[in-house]
């Protein structure tokens, strides 16, 4: 850093790692800080936690349905040539591990699978996707691309981690008292009469509403620093389009969160005092639960996948040195989805709701493939002639294209009215969701985190470590999910512990899939620790990057800039621009950056 | 404490800063005005508000006094647009004025208006679901009721031990819980049970048709809708209908109790003629 | 960061006035560049706030539009049972809080600190007399009579077997609207407290004030809308 301090003239700054001795002193300083880099690294360790826990279930439910053994007595002969029948049930082996941990008391296999799939996506939708991006990398890097020192509002951006972390160990407190099984909607009646003896699902829905807070505190904090907070010189149309589609997803979040709040507050008022608003023993109307709930569950669908795509925008251009194709199309099409989302809820319903409704949903909700597309065509167009470095950014940025790409266009069959009636409730939404959740937000979260690792903890990971976990990765979730596209095709529905005999081997090659991409993300764990412990420090901008994060060190001081930045060059104008830090001496500048074409 | 001069010319002169530029003390903070309002402005807001909510109250009372005097039924979105117009012309005002909407950057009104804009879909779409069932398939109609139809709390909860309820455990037998509870009555008022055990049903009903009385209810098996003198109030249950009422909460004061329901039958014999019965 | 060299004119003690907590000591956050910019983001923030308290309470509406349309007939005997009477005092009693936390911004812009102590305390006095009225006159008088949500149910005269279901709405309705009123008055203790032992609001540092009066406001806008939608829509 000494070459820099000499440069800028400025006295030492330490990195924003750098405590005080002593690790009550660290740990008391991380607690109460109000740095948005550290809050964002706390978040981003506690949505991985999560998305571990999560994780977790998903292979439990896939060991569950591997093979299924059926309701039925099998008679064997032993050593002796007796006739012994045996008696099995399904979800015999989930309820063998549970047994293994004490926590099968008094439940059947079938009651432990409806627990295990409700948590993984009670765990996977509330406390790591919602939050994945924005509140991590978002948190990071917002305020450095902007130019800022900080986000608008410290304080309560820290508020809002601390309200993350309650409303999550009210969620861990129902898991350790055995879970809901509610599935992660909480649809009516089942939520309201369901597990009548104990208050987890009671736990559950405060968690979801207590984690509501934390989204809309930090929507709130970015759509004001974006409005209040960019650098001199950076206009709209001079952000980069990370910000763009955080932006985007701070309107939603901000717009869609108190519905969710009012929702399930009736939901508790439901279950707890029977005041009938959504039992129609009294005249309520489940569906208007699913109403409720799915205006904010749609638009919270783009909360998760908007800032991917922004994420996406920036691995594109970087990792292939190309100034973004069609600039101001991707940033309006990422307020076209925002727009879009809130009049397309009614396609998670069609099956129980009116058939006008239902017709009228179904014509909105094509809508939202028209900027999808425009984004998608616009990253292609961004690569030709570009020099692309293959590495594992810019292969998760490639996959992202690939897998993200199949999933919204397995989405078409499902908002035609038609088409959906069939496919409702099958494997089929199960595959389409995971295509665009998982292989669009959480691969372009795994890119991001390898693209913005370096500029966060200031070392760099083994690029061979992280491409064989990438492959493992790719792999695994396209024989995960593929075979379900099938499987849901030919009717499998989802939600069931058990199934026919004609499923079992589409069944098994999706649960040897998970395998291997569990196996994936051990070998990023792996690496991602090794970095940390024994990584090579990284150069201030090791991908040549122009946006203004690369002109901080890494890892950026505690106030971002030794000077507040002035912007003088777009995001992306590679061609005209030298990249700040740029040594010709090694360029690329890092050997880790990957050979280019 | 307080200074005794309330003019901005002598706060000036006598605090030393402008109190219509207080950021000139900081050199940054020369460019921007902030608006501080006139109170004789706020004042007048004050009294248009309390008058408009004066406004809305009388058009509510005229409408219903109009009702019971002259026969005159206006349809029922006379009274929703009306208060309706009434309670957004006094939102425009507070937002405008108190929160100083006017005043502000434009950003701020904007975010308020795309957030009703917001509002204004999640109501419309809700409702044209709701309101639109069974369209493609009559023949379901009937069969299903939208939203249920008020009866079967016979049925506990899927599980007998709903320990974490809060609530009453009620089991009405298979009616509705009005019915139930017009039959058990509670701690203040007696229900027709009591009330057919000591043979003056008929005071029971009287109460309850004195109060409103549109329809024979479905409990009513003698038919005191007709004996007590009612029957003129029969109106086809048109769903939406929307019938001025008159009269207050019943036992909310001595001289408007259950007694007190007079102006009921003087007033509704000229209704009456309206409703061509 | 503003501190001021010519002393304060009129006996404010010495004490308050060396106190960091003045509002002629206070600074704005480190991360800004003028004080200004940092007032104008947090009404900003404070006004995208208040949008999600309204879409809070679009939940609200949302069940009062829809279950209205489906049983009119329960919502016109739901609306005859409450008295307009205390509706509109509760709305008048609001409105004028409503002109005092505007006045309370005022006083804090122009460095009148005794007004401003006053109108924060009829504010809170307002917002207790709502509460009063609310749960005096209203609450308790329908709860006695059995006039309950859902399966409190026990009124014997209803006539529309979808009354309880009005219930429901209208005292989550009230209740959250009621618990917001709660909030607001409790941040104007906060605020008063600051003005009465430091001072702390004046022309240049009143942004708890006027976020506080905004969010006040806006539980007044709420009312003014459920009011008419209660007592006087049948």
């Amino acid at each position: 850093m000494s070459t820099l301090d000499a440069h800028t003239g400025h006295h030492e700054e330490g990195s924003y790692l750098s405590g005080p001795p002593g690790m009550m002193a660290k740990i008391w300083q991380w607690m109460t800080t109000v740095d948005h880099k550290k809050i964002g690294v706390m978040y981003l360790f506690a949505v991985l936690f999560m998305f571990f826990v999560g994780g977790v279930a998903a292979l439990l439910v896939r060991v569950e349905l591997l093979d299924p053994i059926r309701d039925v007595a099998v008679q064997t002969v032993n050593a002796d040539g007796d006739l012994v029948t045996t008696t099995t049930v399904t979800g015999q082996s989930l309820k063998e591990i549970f047994s293994g941990i004490g926590m099968a008391d008094g439940l059947t296999g079938t009651q432990i699978y409806n627990r295990v799939f409700t948590l993984h996506g009670a765990v996977m939708v509330f406390m790591f996707i919602v939050p994945s991006i924005p509140a991590s990398l978002g948190n990071f890097f917002l305020p450095v691309m902007l130019g800022a020192k900080d986000v608008a509002f410290p304080r309560l951006n820290l508020l809002s981690w601390y309200i993350y972390v309650f409303g999550s160990l009210f969620g861990i407190l129902s898991i350790l008292m055995g879970g809901v099984d509610t599935g992660w909607t909480f649809y009516t009646p089942y939520s309201t009469t369901t597990d009548a003896d104990h208050w987890r699902v009671v736990l559950m829905v405060t968690a979801a509403f207590v984690l509501g807070f934390s989204s809309i505190l930090t929507g709130l904090n970015f759509v004001v620093t974006v409005h209040k907070l960019r650098a001199p010189g950076m206009g709209w149309f001079d952000m980069p389009l990370f910000i763009w589609s955080v932006y985007a997803t701070s309107i939603i979040q901000v717009l869609a969160t108190p519905v969710i709040g009012i929702t399930l507050l009736l939901l508790l008022f439901e279950r707890l005092m029977h005041i009938g608003i959504f039992d129609p023993a009294m005249g309520g109307d489940p569906v208007l639960y699913q109403h409720f709930f799915w205006f904010y569950s749609h638009p919270v669908v783009y909360v998760m996948i908007l800032p991917a795509m922004g994420i996406i925008s920036e691995l594109l251009a970087v990792h292939a040195r190309k100034h973004i194709f069609g600039y101001r199309a991707i940033a309006f099409s990422s307020l076209g989805i925002a727009g879009v989302s809130f009049l397309v809820w009614g396609h998670h319903i069609f099956t129980a709701m009116g058939e006008l409704a239902a017709v009228l949903f179904s014509g909105l909700t094509f809508l939202v493939a028209i900027p999808t597309a425009i984004k998608v065509f616009n990253w292609i167009a961004t690569l030709y002639k570009g020099s692309i470095a293959l590495n594992t950014p810019m292969c998760y940025a490639l996959m992202f294209l690939f897998t993200f790409s199949i999933g919204g266009l397995t989405g078409l069959p499902l908002a035609t009215l038609a088409t959906d009636l069939h496919l409702h409730d099958s494997y089929y939404v199960v595959a389409h969701f995971h295509y665009v959740m998982m292989g669009g937000t959480v691969i372009a979260f795994m890119g991001g985190i390898h693209h913005w690792w370096p500029k966060m903890f200031g070392k760099m990971y083994s690029e061979p470590g992280a491409l064989i976990g990438m492959a493992l990765v790719f792999i695994g979730f396209n024989v995960t999910f593929f075979t379900q596209f099938f499987l849901g095709t030919q009717g499998m529905p989802r939600r069931y512990a058990n199934y026919v005999d004609e499923f079992q081997t589409l069944h098994q090659i999706s649960t040897y899939g998970s395998w291997i991409l569990g196996l994936g993300f051990v070998v990023h764990l792996v690496v991602f620790i090794h970095s940390l412990v024994a990584g090579e420090k990284a150069p201030a901008n090791p991908w040549g990057g122009l946006t203004l994060e690369w002109e901080c060190e890494s890892p950026p001081i505690e106030h971002n800039f030794h000077h507040e930045p002035i912007v003088k060059h777009g995001p992306y104008d590679f061609e005209t621009t030298v990249p700040p830090h740029w040594d010709p001496a090694d360029w690329p500048i890092h050997p880790e950056a990957g050979k280019r074409h | 404490m307080d200074y005794t001069s309330h003019t901005a010319a002598e706060n000036k002169a006598q605090l030393g800063w402008d109190p219509d530029d207080p950021h000139g003390i900081n050199p940054h903070h020369g460019e921007h005005h902030h608006f501080i309002a006139d109170w004789r402005m706020q004042v007048t807001i004050l009294v248009v508000l309390l008058f408009l909510t004066a406004l809305t109250v009388a058009f509510f009372r005229v409408e219903a006094w109009a009702e019971v005097a002259f026969g005159i039924h206006l349809p029922g979105w006379v009274n929703i647009v009306g208060a309706m117009s009434i309670a957004t012309i006094k939102g425009t005002l507070v937002a405008a004025y108190f929160m100083q909407l006017r005043y502000d950057k434009v950003l701020n009104t904007f975010v308020l208006l795309f957030c009703l804009l917001g509002v204004g879909l999640f109501l419309t779409f809700s409702m044209i679901d709701l309101n639109n069932r069974n369209l493609v398939n009559p023949v379901e109609i009937g069969e299903v009721a939208r939203g249920g139809t008020g009866y079967s709390l016979n049925s506990a909860p899927a599980d007998p031990n709903f320990s974490v309820r809060l609530s009453p455990k009620v089991n009405t037998g298979g009616l509705p819980i009005v019915y139930a509870a017009r039959l058990k009555g509670n701690n203040k008022n007696h229900g027709l049970e009591y009330y057919r055990e000591h043979n003056k049903e008929a005071e029971f009903w009287e109460h309850f048709y004195g109060a409103h009385a549109t329809h024979r209810d479905a409990m009513d098996e003698n038919d005191y809708f007709t004996q007590l003198g009612y029957a003129h109030h029969d109106e086809v249950s048109n769903a939406n209908a929307s019938r001025p009422r008159h009269g207050l909460t019943p036992d909310l004061f001595s001289d408007v109790g259950p007694a007190g329901h007079g102006a009921d039958t003087h007033g509704s014999e000229d209704a009456s003629h309206n409703d061509g019965h | 960061m503003s501190t001021l060299t010519n002393d304060n004119p009129i006996g404010v003690p010495q004490s308050i006035l060396k106190s960091p907590k003045h509002w002629r000591n206070r600074a704005f956050g480190h991360h800004w560049r003028t004080g200004d910019e940092e007032f104008d983001a947090a009404k900003l923030g404070m006004w995208l706030f208040l949008t999600t308290e309204v879409l809070l309470f679009a939940g609200i509406f949302c069940g009062y539009a829809v279950f209205r349309m489906m049983y009119p007939e329960a919502w016109a005997n739901g609306s005859h049972y409450l008295d307009w009477r205390f509706g509109a005092a509760n709305t008048a009693v609001l409105l004028l809080s409503s002109w005092t936390a505007a006045n309370a911004v005022r006083c804090a812009q122009l460095d009148k600190q005794f007004w401003l102590r006053i109108n924060i305390i009829v504010t809170v006095v307002c917002a207790a007399l709502f509460i009063g009225i609310k749960l005096w006159f209203e609450y308790r008088i329908k709860l006695g009579d059995g006039k309950a949500p859902g399966t409190f149910f026990s009124y014997p005269f209803a006539h529309d077997v979808h009354e309880p279901l009005w219930w429901s709405l209208y005292y989550v309705g009230t209740g959250i609207h009621a618990l917001h009123v709660v909030i607001g008055a409790g941040l104007f203790c906060v605020v008063f407290y600051y003005a009465k032992r430091y001072q702390s609001y004046g022309p240049t540092q009143y942004t708890l004030v006027e976020n506080t009066a905004l969010y006040w406001h806006l539980v007044d806008l709420v009312w003014i809308f459920l009011f008419p939608l209660l007592y006087l829509i049948h």
